[in-house]
């Protein structure tokens, strides 16, 4: 196959323009300057291409950042300054009075945590299951819950709200994390991670006479960190960002997550651009710092993810 | 940190047969084991996301009083969908959103060959750039998205304005405000799908290159023949996930449209700029129409599947598997 | 290893976080023989310390009791109770906007409260006869009346003495609030003359009797929005944008006009008396500004009287203890509290409403509590909701200056006729 390619690149690379083929090939050593100047032409061309892209990107939080930091009337200033001319640190001060600021983060945090322990705890045990043992109805119920990875979460709200309301959880925490407590993706993501891993290590265990339980808590999952970080990061930010379901169960501003809090924020203050943006950085920044603090787990569980 | 090599396992059988002989009188002990492991979840899934597909389903063939109560319709409510204009703008807004964003993709594509450039310093620096939105809170995103957009006080217009360039309210122009969004869609994706890309261009063999090179092909020919054919497995992915996740935005929308000051202002461009998932929203939770609501969740897991069947087909023609 | 100890540290964090979670929902519904908890809802963030002194107050009169106040943003309340009262699941004591309480009582959400008023030998002489019709329905009482606030013209002073133009006086009409806001409209410096929100409580709502209209017919059966007189009411709005000197309906929305008053860019503002308190704690704005009486229209000067109210939830777990609540925070002990506070909205109970309007000698307040006397009530049929939802959207292309206003009203008029079908059947 891979002369296939090699096959297919150079019959493109004939179809290369006259000049450029004969250039290629009197040059010699000449060449090698050239392909070396190419190279470090492209580079540079690379770090301005991506420190543009960079700045772009970034803009909204400096932005952000700018005028969280203005006093009232200067936000309404047109036009609009740039650097606050007076730095308005009260605007932090003023979402902690205004929002149950300490309160919407816990639950954040909490559902994140609760949802973690769902999805990956709960969820590694069941992959190991579909991976590695056999059992009635395996690649039915398999494939049957992987069916419901294509549905949107729209079609599950209303029942799902109905249930919640038979279990008497409606706008309590409890309410918030049950129906989203465990979850497809990481299943079937840690399923092909443990279907990835050399068979040779569990035989090796089932011949020194290992049960079920005892290969997965002593062979596999010690190897299994690269898995259960990528699922868990996943998890994480999709459990931070999640803004449907909390405004749908929660009525109580004390009881949100960050998500719905930020949105509650913005529809009862908004004349008040600072506080609001000020509100906005608080929320992003737990987030933020994770990530920063993570990165390398942050990247290698997308990459994992991506890797079917 | 390098981790076990991931393949595309799309052809590996799930699960392994276990040696007839070391496991034959075990067979019980694991299939007990087996069911054990995978009863909490399948309980809980059951529970919270099967029998609410049934129940959906259910729904949306009823119509709901104002407090309560259901009356079976059958399929009057798919009836209604059909010719309701309002319905109909709102998949059309859903698709150009996501047509959008998919224009988004090529862009990450490209950002990560350029970040995938074996001496380029900084990587990290440059990542962990591209990666902030992702893990912004959309419901931040947009509101910083939104101050700046703003058509009085914003940066944007204003910088328009000095090159002679009058600014529209980006978020009420019925003809900008859906692009708007999006491009906030493509912003808040970019970094995921340019580490998804990375890690594609990570699996492409140096030899390629090289080959390609030494035939005479500049960077830029390189890319086309050899970066793009090879990494369609990886752009095939990130399609398909942007279209479904694409299908489904509502944080945005409700954020940076649906805002309504307090007391029920209305965006004016709402009806040209509502996604179907944002409609739901209204009739679910708005109006209490959830019978209604229910329907239109249907018709999306339709369009969503049909899409995803759609791409599906066609990978054939261009993704080239390794 | 580094990630054994994450494991331990994080699941420490979760079992902390999960006790405070219990705690946090235990009070919830927790039911002893004794103890009773009752759930109370309202909306308006700013006003929420207000609450938590009447549960503070009662609580101690009641220690058998507990409450817990839910703040829902104004936005979503009408749908979370819609949500809630489906489920049979409604807070035991609530605010209830003025739109809904035909449509509350006469789908049984909200309890009648007769037999209970008789019984404590309470009446409802604290408040005046406007305030009570807005709680009756079918004869009997469903709540007590919580606000009766109109709306004001809120002028600021300095820009008012830069351009040289008078004070706006109890004799002003629409001819004299146009003639001033073109004279203080001020394009160079970004100043507006008037502006308002324009979502119909704070605007139009009040226009239209004061021009002689009325939005629905006297039986309130059908629509009266094509009525010329009536479209009067929309087209001073329409024309004072056309004149340029208030925003467009979309400049007010990308920038609203309490906030640009507030920063000293728009010289006049119909505003709800609710935001007195709002404006009396802004230093920017405080000192700057002051309140005049709605200018009189063609046929006098109306306002449109927006009472919220208490009340309690019908199928109420604990209907005594809840019925025990509302009271209070009825009574004139009740009132008295939420008065006192400057960030409560003007109240509906009188001596209530006196005290609220002391808070604030630096303002004209006379022009606030001598408001609700010459007001309307807010119409009212079951489906309020709904076509209050059709005027506001079918006007925004007036507001936008897309259609002249008499093309908005007739294409308006058409929508409340259909909702109102449906009411009627």
């Amino acid at each position: 196959m891979a002369d296939q390619r090699t096959i297919e690149t150079t019959a493109s690379a004939r179809r290369l323009p006259k000049a450029r083929r004969q250039q290629s090939r009197s040059n010699g050593t000449r060449g090698e300057e050239a392909a070396q100047d190419k190279r470090q032409g492209s580079l540079t061309a690379a770090y301005i291409t991506l420190s543009i892209g960079g700045a772009v990107v970034v803009v909204p939080f400096v932005w952000e950042l700018l005028t969280s930091l203005k006093t009232f009337n200067e936000s309404m200033k047109t036009p609009p300054t740039y650097i606050p001319r007076t730095w308005d640190f009260p605007n932090y001060m003023e979402v902690f009075s205004q929002a149950p600021f300490l309160n919407m983060l816990a639950v954040s945090i909490g559902y994140a945590l609760l949802l973690i322990i769902g999805h990956v705890g709960l969820g590694s045990l069941a992959a190991y299951a579909f991976a590695c043992l056999k059992f009635p109805g395996r690649d039915v119920i398999f494939f049957t819950l992987i069916a419901l990875l294509m549905i949107p979460r729209q079609l599950f709200i209303l029942p799902q709200y109905e249930i919640v309301q038979w279990l008497g959880w409606t706008n309590s925490f409890w309410g918030l994390v049950a129906p989203h407590f465990v979850g497809v993706l990481a299943v079937f993501l840690l399923r092909q991670f443990f279907l990835s891993l050399p068979v040779e290590l569990t035989e090796a265990a089932k011949l020194d006479g290992a049960g079920p339980l005892r290969i997965y808590f002593f062979v596999l999952l010690p190897l299994a960190k690269p898995g259960l970080i990528a699922a868990t990061i996943l998890v994480l930010i999709y459990s931070w960002n999640d803004l449907l379901w909390p405004l749908v169960i929660l009525n109580d501003d004390a009881k949100m997550p960050l998500t719905a809090g930020l949105a509650t924020l913005q529809g009862e203050f908004f004349t008040d651009q600072p506080v609001v943006m000020a509100g906005a950085v608080l929320a992003s920044l737990p987030m933020i710092l994770a990530f920063l603090f993570l990165q390398r787990h942050f990247i290698d569980g997308i990459a994992f993810s991506g890797g079917k | 940190m390098t981790m076990a090599p991931v393949r595309s396992t799309g052809r590996r059988s799930g699960g392994r047969r276990p040696k007839q002989g070391a496991w034959g009188s075990r067979s019980r002990a694991e299939s007990i084991a087996g069911l054990l492991l995978v009863l909490p979840v399948t309980l809980l899934l059951g529970l919270f996301q099967l029998w609410p597909l049934i129940r959906g389903a259910y729904l949306s063939m009823t119509e709901t009083g104002y407090f309560g109560g259901s009356e079976f319709i059958g399929l009057d409510n798919f009836a209604r969908l059909f010719v309701d204009p309002e319905v109909l703008g709102a998949f059309r807004n859903s698709v150009v959103y996501t047509l959008v964003v998919l224009a988004g993709v090529p862009i990450s594509a490209v950002i990560a060959s350029l970040m995938n450039n074996p001496s380029l310093r900084l990587r990290p620096f440059f990542r962990a750039l591209f990666f902030l939105p992702v893990v912004t809170i959309p419901a931040a995103a947009g509101l910083a998205w939104g101050t700046l957009l703003n058509g009085n006080y914003g940066p944007l217009n204003h910088v328009l304005g000095l090159v002679g360039i009058d600014g529209p309210y980006w978020l009420q122009d019925p003809n900008y405000a859906l692009l708007a969004v999006a491009v906030v869609g493509i912003w808040s994706t970019l970094g995921y799908n340019m580490i998804l890309f990375m890690a594609g261009l990570k699996g492409i063999p140096r030899e390629m290159y090289e080959a390609a090179e030494l035939d005479g092909a500049g960077r830029l020919r390189q890319f086309f023949s050899v970066t793009i054919p090879l990494l369609s497995p990886t752009t095939f992915f990130v399609s398909v996930t942007s279209v479904i996740t694409s299908m489904q935005m509502f944080d945005l929308m409700y954020i940076m449209i649906g805002a309504d000051q307090g007391v029920g202002l209305r965006n004016p461009a709402i009806e040209d700029t509502q996604t179907v998932v944002y409609l739901f929203y209204t009739y679910a939770f708005k109006e209490n129409d959830r019978g209604y609501a229910s329907a239109l969740a249907v018709v999306l897991l339709l369009a969503v599947l049909a899409l995803t069947f759609i791409q599906f087909r066609f990978q054939r023609r261009w993704v080239h598997y390794g | 290893m580094k990630f054994k100890r994450t494991i331990w540290v994080s699941a420490f964090a979760g079992a902390c976080l999960l006790v405070v979670g219990l705690a946090a929902c235990s009070s919830n519904g927790g039911d002893s023989d004794e103890k009773v908890s009752l759930r109370f809802a309202g909306w308006d963030q700013p006003q929420e310390p207000i609450m938590q002194e009447l549960i503070v107050a009662f609580e101690k009169e009641n220690p058998n009791i507990s409450v817990t106040y839910e703040n829902t943003a104004f936005a979503s309340y009408s749908q979370k109770m819609q949500v809630q009262a489906s489920a049979g699941d409604a807070p035991d004591v609530f605010w209830v906007t003025a739109a809904n309480h035909i449509l509350y009582a006469s789908e049984g959400l909200t309890a009648n409260i007769d037999e209970m008023l008789e019984k404590d030998d309470m009446d409802l002489s604290n408040y005046s006869d406007a305030s009570i019709a807005q709680v009756t329905y079918d004869g009997s009482v469903y709540g007590f009346p919580r606000s009766g606030a109109t709306s004001e013209l809120w002028y600021n002073k300095e820009l008012f003495d830069a351009a040289g133009v008078e004070y706006p006086t109890d004799e002003w009409d629409w001819e004299d609030m146009q003639e001033a806001a073109a004279q203080l409209t001020d394009p160079a410096a970004g100043v507006w003359g008037m502006g308002a929100l324009l979502d119909g409580t704070q605007s139009y709502l009040n226009t239209i009797p004061a021009a002689g209209g009325s939005v629905l017919s006297e039986d309130g059966k059908s629509s009266n929005f094509s009525n010329p007189k009536t479209c009067a009411g929309v087209a001073i709005w329409h024309d004072m944008i056309d004149d340029g000197v208030m925003p467009t309906y979309s400049q007010m929305l990308e920038s609203p006009p309490s906030g640009q008053f507030q920063s000293g860019k728009m010289a006049m503002l119909w505003a709800g008396a609710w935001y007195t308190g709002v404006f009396a704690q802004n230093p920017e704005i405080a000192e700057k500004i002051d309140v005049a009486p709605l200018p009189k229209g063609p046929e006098g000067r109306v306002a449109l009287l927006t009472a919220n109210a208490y009340a309690m939830y019908a199928d109420s777990k604990h209907p005594e203890a809840a019925w025990k609540f509302l009271s209070f925070i009825g009574s004139p002990e009740g009132a008295a509290i939420q008065g006192k506070n400057p960030l409560n909205t003007q109240p509906a109970e009188e001596a209530a409403a006196e005290l609220w309007a002391s808070n604030f000698p630096q303002y004209n307040m006379s022009a606030i509590t001598e408001a609700p006397a010459s007001s309307v009530p807010h119409p009212q049929t079951k489906l309020t909701g709904e076509w209050i939802t059709k005027i506001k959207d079918g006007l925004i292309s007036t507001f936008n200056l897309e259609v002249e206003p008499q093309e908005a009203c007739d294409a308006v008029s058409k929508e409340i006729d259909a909702v109102l079908a449906k009411e009627n059947g």
